[in-house]
C-alpha cells in the first residue's frame, strides 16, 4: 500500500509509467481533483468580475516583481519594527543551515511544523530530524504522508493519492491504535497525538502565504488550526517564505484571499486567515517570544532576471492547475518525481533542480491549456511549458537522435523538392516497416502513439486525377 | 558580504523606490466593487457562516446574550467554558445564570488566568469580533492583551459574538481595520475565522474538530425583527 517516494526527477519516464499502472492511485487522484474542480466552480461565480479580479491579480504581481527589492526593504524594515528578525538564504542548504541553527540556539527538542510548500522544496524537516531535532509535521495531511515516508502529492490536498484503508492500517502499522477506517476516528487520533506536541514543542514552523510590505505582516491561511497552533504556543516561531511572496498592502492582500481559497479548495475563506506582525507583545497573553523570518532565494533570483519564466514567481500555490490538468488527474502529484508538480511544477522544476535533475518536465503536458485557464493570477502556463521544451532542446536534454530527425525534418519542410522526394522514400518503405494495423513501427514513438503509414496516393496525385475527370 | 548583501546583489537591487499607492490602487480598480447592497449585509454573513459550517443564534439585545450562551453550553455538554477577558461582564452574568437555573458542574474562568491543559475536554471558549465580512462569513479576531489566542482555538466549541453593524461587505471595505489592529500599539497577531477547525485530508471526506473547534458558533446582536 505505501511505497517510497524520494524527490527524483530525473526518474519522471519510470514514475511516469508506475503511476498509471497503479489503478487504486487514479481512483484515488481523479476522485480528489474532480471534487475540488467543482467545488471551486460553485464559488467563483460569487463575483461578476472573476476575470477582472484575474487581471488586477496578474498586474499587482508584476508591479511587485518589477519592484522586488524595493518591496522586499519596506517589509523588512516594517517587520523589524514590530520585533521580528529578517533572514536570507540563497539557496536550500543556507536556508536549511540557518533553521537548524535556530533551533540549536534555543536548545529546541521538539519542533511542529505547519504545512509549507517552501520547506518541503528545501527538504527542511528530513534535515532537522537528522540534526536530532524531533519534527512533526501537524497537517493532517501531511503527517500522513510523513509517517509513510512519502512526499506530498498535491500542493494542497498532500494525502489526496491515499484511500482511508491506507491510512488506516499506516496508522495502526505505525501509531499502534487499532484499525478503523472511519475518517472522523482517524482524525480524532491525529488530534490526540499532535496536541500533546503541541503543548511540548520548543519551536514551531511555517510557511508564508503572502507578506504584506506596508505593514511588515505575514499571512498564514489554513483550515485545520495547525499552523496557529504552530505559530502560538511555542516560544519560537519560524517562518520560511520564498522571497515571491510580497504583496504590497492589505487592499491587494484582500483581492489574493478572495482569490486563494476560491481557486484551492473552492472555500469562500479558508477556516483560519492569520496575519502575523512580530512576536508577542508586552502585555499580550500569549505567542511566541522570537520571531523569525527566513526570506529564501533558491533560484528565484535567476527566474526573476529570466524575461520568459519570471511569471511564474506570480504563483500563489493555490493548486487549482493541478486540479484541472489532464495529465495531473493521470499521474497524481508522485509522476512527477518533484516536490511541486502538474503544470506549475513541470515549468519550474527545471528551473529550481537545474536541467540535468529535471529534463522532462516541461514534455508531461498535454499543452492543452486549461492551467493557463483555471490559474487566478493568470500565469500564461501553457506557453511556458512550450517554451521551457525549447530551453530543454537548446540545453541538449532531449535525446540526441530525436534532434538530429528533427533537424532533418526542419530541412525537408523548408524545400518542396525534398519534401516531395522524402515522401516518396517514405511510401516506398513504409509497407515494410508496418504493423498489421497499418501503422508505422517506429522505435520508441510507436510504444505510445500510433504513427499512421503514408496513404498510397498524395494529396497532390489526387488532385490532379481530379482535374483530370472534370 | 553579508548574507543580506549577497542575496539583494543576485536580485540585481538597486535604488528602486516602492512604486507609489496611487499605483496600486488604480491596478485594484479594474477587479471592480463588490455587489452587495448595504441591506442584504447581515442576511449575506449568515448565509457565509452557515456555508463555512457554522451556527448562527440572532439576539435582540446584549441582555440576551447570557441566556444564549447557557443554550449553547447545554447543548454541547461545556464543563468549562473560558472567556476572553475582555468579556467579563458577560461571564458574571452567564455563571449567574448556570448557577440559579440549574446545578451545573462546569465553571467559568476569564483567559488570563488559564493556561493551555486547561482546555482539554469539554470546552467552550467566547470570544468577540473586532470585525464581520458578509461576502465569506469570516470574523476578525483579535488576540491580545484582552484574548488569549487560544480561546478560539483550543477548546471544542468556538462561540464568538458580533455585533451587527460591525459587518462589511468585504475585507476590502474594511482594510483600514486591519491595518489599525496591526499597527503601532496593535496586536501581534489577528485571524479571520470562517468557520470550525477542519479538514478533508481523508478521501475528500468533511471532518471537523481536527486540531481546533469542532463546533464554531456566532451569535449576532442586536437583532430587532
Amino acid at each position: 500500500m505505501s511505497f517510497h517516494v524520494p524527490v527524483e526527477p530525473q526518474n519522471l519516464p519510470s514514475l511516469v509509467r508506475e503511476r498509471l499502472a497503479d489503478q487504486a492511485y487514479r481512483t484515488n487522484v481523479l476522485r480528489a481533483t474532480e471534487l475540488s474542480l467543482a467545488k471551486r466552480a460553485r464559488v467563483v461565480t460569487d463575483y461578476r468580475d472573476w476575470e477582472n479580479m484575474r487581471e488586477a491579480a496578474h498586474r499587482i504581481k508584476k508591479l511587485v516583481m518589477d519592484h522586488l527589492p524595493a518591496y522586499l526593504r519596506e517589509f523588512e524594515s516594517r517587520a523589524r519594527d514590530a520585533g521580528a528578525e529578517v533572514l536570507y538564504a540563497d539557496d536550500a542548504v543556507e536556508a536549511r543551515r540557518i533553521v537548524v541553527d535556530i533551533c540549536r540556539s534555543h536548545e529546541a527538542h521538539l519542533v511542529v511544523k505547519s504545512k509549507s510548500m517552501v520547506t518541503e522544496e528545501i527538504h527542511l524537516a528530513p534535515k532537522l530530524t537528522a540534526a536530532g531535532i524531533e519534527t512533526l509535521e501537524t497537517d493532517l495531511g501531511e503527517y500522513i504522508v510523513q509517517l509513510a515516508g512519502e512526499i506530498p502529492s498535491h500542493i494542497t490536498a498532500p494525502a489526496l493519492h491515499k484511500s482511508r484503508q491506507d491510512i488506516g492500517r499506516l496508522f495502526q502499522q505505525r501509531l499502534g491504535v487499532e484499525y478503523t477506517e472511519d475518517p472522523e476516528q482517524l482524525t480524532a487520533i491525529a488530534r490526540r497525538v499532535l496536541r500533546e506536541k503541541f503543548l511540548r514543542a520548543d519551536v514551531g514552523i511555517s510557511g508564508v502565504n503572502f507578506a504584506v510590505a506596508d505593514t511588515g505582516a505575514i499571512c498564514i491561511v489554513e483550515n485545520e488550526g495547525n499552523a496557529r497552533l504552530s505559530i502560538s504556543l511555542p516560544r519560537v516561531h519560524i517562518a520560511v517564505m520564498g522571497m515571491e511572496k510580497l504583496l504590497p498592502d492589505t487592499a491587494s492582500l484582500s483581492l489574493f484571499l478572495k482569490m486563494l481559497a476560491r481557486s484551492a479548495t473552492g472555500q469562500r475563506m479558508t477556516s483560519y486567515t492569520s496575519l502575523i506582525r512580530g512576536p508577542r507583545r508586552n502585555g499580550e497573553q500569549d505567542g511566541p517570544e522570537k520571531l523569525y523570518i527566513v526570506i529564501l532565494d533558491n533560484g528565484r533570483a535567476r527566474m526573476l532576471k529570466h524575461p520568459e519564466l519570471r511569471e511564474v514567481l506570480y504563483c500563489v500555490r493555490c493548486g487549482a492547475c493541478l486540479n484541472t490538468c489532464p495529465v495531473y488527474q493521470l499521474i497524481g502529484g508522485h509522476g512527477y518525481g518533484s516536490v511541486y508538480s502538474g503544470p506549475i511544477g513541470a515549468v519550474i522544476t527545471p528551473a529550481l533542480e537545474g536541467w540535468a535533475e529535471a529534463p522532462y518536465h516541461p514534455f508531461v503536458s498535454s499543452l492543452c491549456g486549461a492551467c493557463t485557464d483555471i490559474c487566478p493570477v493568470k500565469i500564461d502556463l501553457h506557453h511556458l511549458l512550450l517554451r521551457q521544451r525549447g530551453n530543454a532542446v537548446r540545453e541538449k536534454r532531449t535525446p540526441s537522435l530525436e534532434r538530429f530527425l528533427v533537424r532533418g525534418w526542419r530541412l525537408i519542410m523548408q524545400s518542396p523538392a525534398l519534401y516531395q522526394l522524402a515522401g516518396r522514400i517514405m511510401r516506398f518503405l513504409a509497407p515494410l516497416a508496418s504493423d498489421k494495423g497499418g501503422n508505422l513501427v517506429v522505435p520508441r514513438w510507436s510504444v505510445q502513439r500510433a504513427f499512421p503509414s503514408p496513404p498510397r496516393k498524395t494529396f497532390k496525385d489526387l488532385w490532379r486525377g481530379k482535374e483530370g475527370q472534370t | 558580504m553579508s548574507a543580506r548583501e549577497r542575496f539583494f546583489s543576485n536580485l540585481g537591487a538597486d535604488k528602486w523606490e516602492v512604486p507609489p499607492v496611487e499605483e496600486v490602487r488604480r491596478i485594484l480598480a479594474i477587479k471592480g466593487g463588490n455587489d452587495i447592497p448595504q441591506q442584504d449585509l447581515v442576511q449575506l454573513f449568515r448565509e457565509r457562516v452557515v456555508g463555512a459550517g457554522g451556527k448562527v443564534y440572532n439576539c435582540a439585545g446584549e441582555g440576551e446574550i447570557p441566556g444564549i450562551l447557557a443554550t449553547v453550553c447545554r447543548e454541547h455538554g461545556s464543563e468549562r467554558v473560558v472567556f476572553a477577558d475582555d468579556l467579563a461582564g458577560y461571564r458574571q452574568k452567564f455563571q449567574a445564570r448556570m448557577q440559579s437555573e440549574e446545578r451545573w458542574p462546569g465553571e467559568t474562568k476569564l483567559s488570563s488566568r488559564v493556561d493551555r491543559n486547561y482546555y482539554q475536554g469539554r470546552t467552550m471558549g467566547i470570544t468577540s469580533a473586532r470585525a464581520a465580512f458578509a461576502d465569506s462569513g469570516a470574523i476578525l479576531a483579535l488576540a491580545g492583551a484582552n484574548e488569549s489566542r487560544m480561546v478560539s482555538l483550543l477548546p471544542l466549541v468556538h462561540v464568538c459574538l458580533v455585533e451587527v453593524h460591525s459587518i462589511h461587505p468585504d475585507l476590502d471595505s474594511a482594510s483600514s481595520v486591519v491595518d489599525d489592529s496591526l499597527k503601532g500599539s496593535g496586536a501581534s497577531a489577528l485571524t479571520f475565522i470562517a468557520g470550525p477547525s477542519k479538514t478533508a485530508d481523508i478521501e475528500k471526506v468533511l471532518v471537523e474538530g481536527v486540531h481546533g473547534p469542532k463546533i464554531w458558533v456566532v451569535v449576532l446582536y442586536p437583532m430587532g425583527n
